[in-house]
Order: C-alpha cells, then structure tokens, then sequence
C-alpha cells in the first residue's frame, strides 16, 4: 500500500470532528488494506507504532527533527525553528515548506506504507552512541520521497504527536462496519478488551473474519483493559442498586496495578497498560516469593506504607520511584510499598473473567501465601446501612479513600474496559483539604523501626482545646525530619518524658512513650478527615469520630516561640475543616 | 587491503570536490583504484568519482571499503605542500587509516560506513553539451555569487550564457562559441540551480581544467572533468530548481 493512501486518510480525519465520519472514512479505507498495512495503519492512527502496552513509544525530539528537516528540504535550522515558533507543529512546518520548496531532488521512490513503519521503527528502537544520526539518517530516507501531505503526517507521527482524535471505539465502530455487523460490533470490543492490542484485532479480523477474533483470548503477557467502576454517594443508594447487599472493599489510595506472573517472569502493567514492572522490583519478588499458581494474571493496589507509623501514605509518595534508574533501590526501601489484591482474571490456564466475583476471590485467596507486602485487600459483604457506614469508618481511618460495592450476584463476571454498575465506588467523604500549616503539641510518640531504630519513629500530635483546656490528638507525625534534626528532638523531648499519659491529654492511642505537653511544632497537613481514633472536636461533625490531620509533614520549624496553650486549637481546626470541606464532585 | 603513495595535490583535488557535497565518505577500492560515489543529504546533487590506479606513485590493494572523515584529511593536508608524498595504509584490525607525511604518522579511525547509501546514477539524456576552460567559469561566478541564490544555465547555438538575478540586480556571463572549447547544441536550453552548490563545485575544480556540461531544459545539469593529470575522472550532478510562476 502507499503511504499516499493513508495520508489522504489522515487528511480527510483532520477535517472532521465527527465520530460516524470518522468510522466510516476509516470503515472504507480498512476494506482495501492488506492485513499487516492494515495492523499498521490502525497503530499509526493513534500516533503509536504498537499496542499502548509496549513500552517503546515515538517521541523524537523537535531539535532533531528541525535538524532533519533543514537537511532534507535545503532550509536553515533557524528558519524552521522560527516557522516552528510561529506555528507550533511541526507537521504544519513541513508541509508549507514541502509546498514552497522549488529545489528539486535526484532521485525519488514512492513512499510505501511498510517503508514508512520500517523506518520509523528503526527511528524508535535506535539508542547509545551515533543514534541521533541514525535515526535522522532514517528519517530522512523517507522524508526526501515524501510529499508535502505525507511529510506533515510523518512529522507528526515521528514527535508522537499525531492528535488526530481517533478514540479506540472509533476504530472499533470502523472495524465493525468494514468487517461485521451492528450487532457484532461487542465481539470485536471484547477481543479488544481482553488482549489490548487493537492493531491485532483488526488484522486477524481480516484474515480470520468474525471466528477468528472471537477466538482470541486472554493471555499471560496481554494486559486486559481494566474493569471501572461507577459511582455514588450513599450506602443506601448502593445497597438498593445492588439488590439489598453486596461485597464491600476497602478502596486503597495508591496504584492499580495488573500483574502477569508466569514460570519465566512478572510483568506489571498500570491501568493505562504502561509497564510499570521496573518501578516495583520488590512487588516482582513479592510475587515471585508467595505465589503458588504457576501462571495468573491479577490486579491490586499498590500502597505506599510509612515503615514507622504503619500507616499507609498519600499515593504520590509512589512516585518517588517514576522514571528512576539510578537509586531505585533506595526509593524501594525509604518508600515500601504493600501490594494488596483484589482480583484474579487468569489462573493456570483458565480464563477466569467469566467467573463470579466470589469465585474469583476465592481462587485469588488460595493462590499466594499472604505476607507483609502482599495481602488480599479488605472486603465484607454486607446488607445494611450502619455496617457499611461503619466499614467505609474504618477504611477511612486505614488511609483508604473510601469503598468498592461490587455486586457478588451470577452476573458477576469481570468486564474488561468498561464501566458499569457492577463496581461502584464510594468515595464521599468527611475530607478537607489543608492548605496552611498548623503548631501542634507533641503529647507522645511511638518507638521508631527500620532507620530510625532507637529513635522514635512517630510522633503523636496534639492540639489544644480551650474550653476542657485539654490537648487532643490529631496525628502521627513521621515524615520531614532529617537524621540530625531527629537526634535533637531526642534530647528537647526526653527533658518532658513522663511515665503515663499527662492527664490533661484525651487519646485513644497508647503511645509508647508520653510527654507533658510543652514542645510545638509545624505541621503541614494534605487535608482534615474525621477518624474514629483521634480525639480533636470529638463528636462535633460525626458523633463517633474526631478530627485527624492526614500525610502531616514537620516543616523543620521548631515553634520555641509558642507555648503549649498556644498550639492550633481544636476550634481552629474544627473551622478549618468547615471552610475547607472539598465538594466530591470530581 | 589497501596501500599507497601519492602526491599531496592529487588528494587535494579529491577531498576538495567531494567535500562541497558530504562530510564523510566511502571510497571504494579494488586493484584498480578507487572509486567513490556519494549524493549529499538533501538528495540535490551527487558526485561519481573514479580514481585509477596510475594516479598513485605506488598502488597496491584489493577490495576493500574506507569510511573516512574528510576534515581529517584535510588536517593532514595542510601539514603538506604540493608535490609532498603522502603514504597510506589500512590497518585492518585496528580498523584505521594509517596515513604518513614526512616523519609525520597520523592514525585515524575509520568512520563507519553501514549507513551510507550506494546511490544509483541516474540515466538522463540532456540535449545540449558544451565544454569550457574552468576559469572562464570561476570569474562569472565571483561576480553572480552575491546577486541570488539561484543561477541559470543557458545554452543556444551561438554560445552559452550563466544568468543570476536577485531582486535587484543581474549579473551575467556570456561565453560565445568561440569562447568555448566546444558546442553541441541545436535549441535553445535553460535550467536553474541552487547557487550555493554550484559555486561550490566550480571554485572547488583545479585551474586548467576543462569542464565539460551537459545541460536540458528544466533537467538535471551533468558535470564531467578530469582530476590527476588525466588519471582520475568525475561526474556531478545538480538537480534542477522550479522556476517561479
């Protein structure tokens, strides 16, 4: 096929912004495609050269194409750069100067699809040492035949900007029309769903027809779109949905992850299908240590654990570990993670999506060997309002962001890639964030593990309540001191050292050790929630829960200037947390 | 394998028209001498450069591929003068050229030569051909450099004629028949070229050259002269401009 072809493609998609159009454009172009160009074409559309799962992605940098680009068309850079500033894409750039160029050249082919994908493959998986002029050398190869269209699209494609707006359901709604029927239009999507690889879809589609995509399956290795879920706002509203009562789960705060584990490897994959099996070396042994199966596919939540206060941390503390090369083993060890399992979609052999949910917990529960880093995730099946509210309590209070509802009924199965009333989240929530700091008093502390052994390891934190002129607890404090600062709180803190609880602290906590309250520091918080544990205006926004500062952090700020009495007070904070309230919209 | 001894200004001529296009190269060398064919990265012109093996002092080799950085030779050349011996030597394991002037030795490595391309040399019939003494040309070109960044070719029966013409100003050369070395033209023809490339090559020829041209209408133009006393041979070609509407 000529690339020609595809790029008078590409040029009618520009130009529309409806959905049926760009179906049926797609739709009549599919049906005269080979299957290979037609496997190509579907990745290119989407500005990708493989299924999103690869990790190999186009992305040449601007200054190289420009350089390329002056080479090919006989330009100077800065001209190029100055078009470039003035237009913003360089696909634009190069058509207009493919337009206005008069030189001619000596030789020319015509562009080929396969030529083109060879080429930008080869642009792609080039690195080290004289790659950049490999790959403008590549790149150029297929420039010099292009034309001023086709020069625009390889542009584009090759910066991995190709924006044309072709959603994978469009192409799905193409592949249908070119290929099947309305009705067989889910067949496809399904095949989809469950090997993500659109490109595949489509060419076995047309080399197999209908039967032969209805054939495809799941495979250890394929990540499958994840299942989502919808999402609503009351217990009651939940349990009616789901016909009186459901399986409740904790909804952890972290990073979906789907794990592919077989005899000669694991593979991680996020939920947008990146692999992320090189972030999480110690999720890899994990697994690699407790599980049983010989082959399975499963999703869980990565949860970045605090080593001290055995809390779980805000999900961003994950990313400590993103893009690492160097030092990525520290960033395992200062930021733990637990990998905590909620589903199994494969299992020896077996394709377990089309099992029930409990079926499948049951067989995820007897597939590992749980451990301190991999645990199945919390889950009750409930049917009545206070249990479920008291559940979602206790989530909070865990670090989780709230609830999963799944329903257990025999329409249970897992449907990949879509979103449905089978999952529902819920997530509204006694939540405000924080954006100021706050002096809270240090009324105790718990015994510190891991580096700071023979240290205190976190610090129970206080404010002050002036009408009961008691102190209440409102957080462990763990995160932002350094190893000096820490060894000076030591001895600031040892000269207010008491045996038992001072009694004018309230605490459900037993600290490890306690102290009268004197010193107060600076605590940035990420926001207020209500906890049934700590004691700050205790009753005042739930009856059976106070107030608790979430991922506080020490600002370095020792407050000498500040009494005791002085602190932030509960009536401070209570405010705070009113003004503050986020609306759960999202 | 490959081994030789030539004089400084036979290289020179070499490095000096090959470099107006590319900046590394591939010479090809076989037991009768070496051969070179490179188009530069727009794709706009290309030289087709034979060197035999008498245009060494001492020649001996069989087939084999350098991939050289031209600047590198060029460093080499000015540590000599004209009528110097330059020795040169492949050392196939240590994948470099071994290359002498005088008591001085430099070893360079050899430039990779995987990804540079064998351009096939057009076939083109061009109408008109004429040859010219390469100095009449270099004078005509001192002068239309700085006008535009275009030149054109034109040849008739009665002479031929370089034009270039910028916004403002025309500077033309008019060579009649009698100025020529030869004519063989029956209709008018006209083409346009990049300045830049053509300059270049022209200032790049040794003087007392005879510069053969092969021109078309709108077509690629063919340079043919000799190098090395007779001894070594090029060909050029320059693809053609558009002219503007």
């Amino acid at each position: 096929m000529l690339f020609r072809d595809l790029a008078d493609v590409y040029e009618r998609l520009d130009a529309t912004t409806s959905r049926l159009e760009m179906a049926d454009i797609l739709a009549s172009f599919f049906k005269g495609a080979e299957p290979l160009d037609l496997r190509r074409s579907i990745y290119l559309t989407q500005g990708q050269l493989y299924p999103d799962y690869y990790p190999q992605k186009l992305g040449m940098a601007d200054k190289l194409l420009i350089k390329t680009l002056a080479s090919v068309t006989g330009t100077k850079e800065q001209t190029v750069q100055e078009a470039q500033l003035k237009e913003g894409d360089l696909g634009s750039v190069a058509s207009h100067l493919y337009e206005t160029k008069r030189q001619t050249t000596l030789f020319s082919e015509p562009l080929t699809l396969s030529r083109v994908y060879t080429a930008l493959e080869k642009v792609s998986t080039s690195e080290g040492g004289g790659s950049q002029d490999s790959k403008m050398k590549q790149l150029a190869d297929i420039l010099h035949d292009a034309s001023a269209v086709e020069a625009k699209y390889i542009c584009r494609m090759v910066t991995g900007k190709m924006r044309l707006g072709v959603a994978s359901m469009t192409v799905i709604d193409a592949l249908s029309i070119a290929f099947a029927t309305k009705e067989e239009r889910d067949v496809i999507e399904r095949a989809f769903n469950v090997t993500s690889d659109l490109g595949m879809v489509g060419e076995t589609l047309s080399r197999g027809g209908l039967e032969g995509v209805r054939s495809l399956h799941v495979q250890v290795g394929n990540p499958i779109r994840a299942m989502l879920a919808e999402r609503m706002s009351s217990p009651a509203e939940i349990l009616e949905r789901m016909g009186g009562g459901c399986a409740f789960e904790y909804k952890y705060d972290g990073v979906r992850v789907q794990a592919h584990i077989e005899a000669n490897g694991v593979k991680l994959f996020s939920r947008r299908l990146e692999e992320l099996t090189g972030q999480f070396p110690d999720v890899v042994a994990a697994i690699k240590a407790s599980f049983t199966a010989k082959s399975a596919i499963v999703e869980g939540e990565c949860v970045p654990i605090d080593i001290n206060t055995g809390e779980f941390l805000p999900f961003q503390e994950v990313s400590h570990r993103r893009g690492r090369k160097h030092g990525l083993s520290e960033a395992v060890e200062e930021y733990p993670v637990r990998f905590c399992l909620f589903d199994l979609l494969f299992l020896d052999g077996k394709d377990m999506t089309d099992e029930t949910i409990l079926k499948r917990r049951a067989a995820l529960s007897s597939s590992f060997r749980t451990t301190d880093q991999l645990k199945l995730s919390e889950m009750r099946v409930l049917d009545n309002e206070d249990a479920v509210q008291s559940f979602f309590m206790e989530a909070i209070r865990d670090g989780c962001e709230g609830l999963m509802a799944k329903s257990i009924g025999p329409d249970s199965v897992y449907r990949a890639g879509s979103r449905g009333f089978l999952w529902i989240k819920y997530k509204k929530e006694y939540r405000s964030e924080l954006n100021d700091t706050v002096d809270l008093v240090v009324v105790g502390a718990f015994a510190g593990r891991g580096k700071r052994k023979g240290f205190y390891g976190a610090l129970l934190m206080a404010t002050y309540n002036e009408a009961e002129d008691r102190f209440e607890t409102v957080s462990k404090l763990g995160s932002g001191f350094d190893d000096a600062e820490l060894a000076e709180m030591l001895k600031t803190l040892e000269q207010h050292r008491i045996a038992d609880r001072h009694h004018q602290v309230s605490s459900n906590m037993q600290a490890d050790y306690w102290f009268e309250p004197a010193v107060v520091l600076e605590v940035l918080g990420a926001e207020i929630t209500v906890s049934p544990i700590h004691t700050a205006a205790f009753g005042t926004v739930k009856k059976d829960g106070g107030l608790a500062i979430r991922f506080p952090r020490f600002t370095g700020k020792v407050r000498t200037d500040k009494g005791p009495r002085e602190a932030t007070t509960s009536t401070e904070l209570l405010n705070m947390y009113r003004q503050q309230l986020k609306k759960i919209e999202e | 394998m490959f081994q030789s001894k030539l004089r400084s200004e036979t290289l020179k001529g070499v490095v000096d028209v090959v470099s107006t296009l590319i900046d590394e190269a591939k010479f090809v060398i076989d037991a009768n001498g070496v051969s070179l064919k490179a188009v530069d990265p727009a794709h706009v012109a290309m030289i087709d450069l034979h060197l035999d093996k008498a245009a060494f002092e001492q020649f001996s080799a069989n087939d084999t591929e350098l991939g050289l950085d031209l600047d590198k030779l060029r460093d080499v050349l000015r540590l000599s003068k004209s009528g110097d011996l330059i020795e040169m030597r492949q050392d196939e394991e240590r994948n470099r050229l071994v290359i002498s002037v005088g008591n001085i030795t430099r070893r360079m490595n050899l430039v990779s030569t995987e990804g540079m391309s064998d351009p096939k040399v057009p076939n083109i019939t061009l109408p008109a051909k004429l040859s010219v003494n390469i100095e009449e040309l270099q004078r005509g070109i001192k002068a239309a450099e700085s006008i535009s960044d275009h030149i054109s070719l034109n040849a008739n029966p009665d002479g031929f004629e370089l034009i270039s013409e910028g916004d403002t100003d025309l500077v033309s050369l008019k060579l009649p028949k009698d100025l020529l070395v030869s004519l063989d033209c029956k209709d008018p023809v006209r083409s346009l070229y990049p300045m830049d490339y053509f300059s270049n090559l022209i200032r790049a020829i040794p003087a007392g050259t005879v510069l053969s041209i092969n021109i078309g209408n709108d077509l690629p133009v063919r340079l043919d002269f000799e190098i090395a006393g007779g001894k070594g041979k090029v060909k050029y070609l320059l693809a053609p401009r558009i002219e503007n509407d």
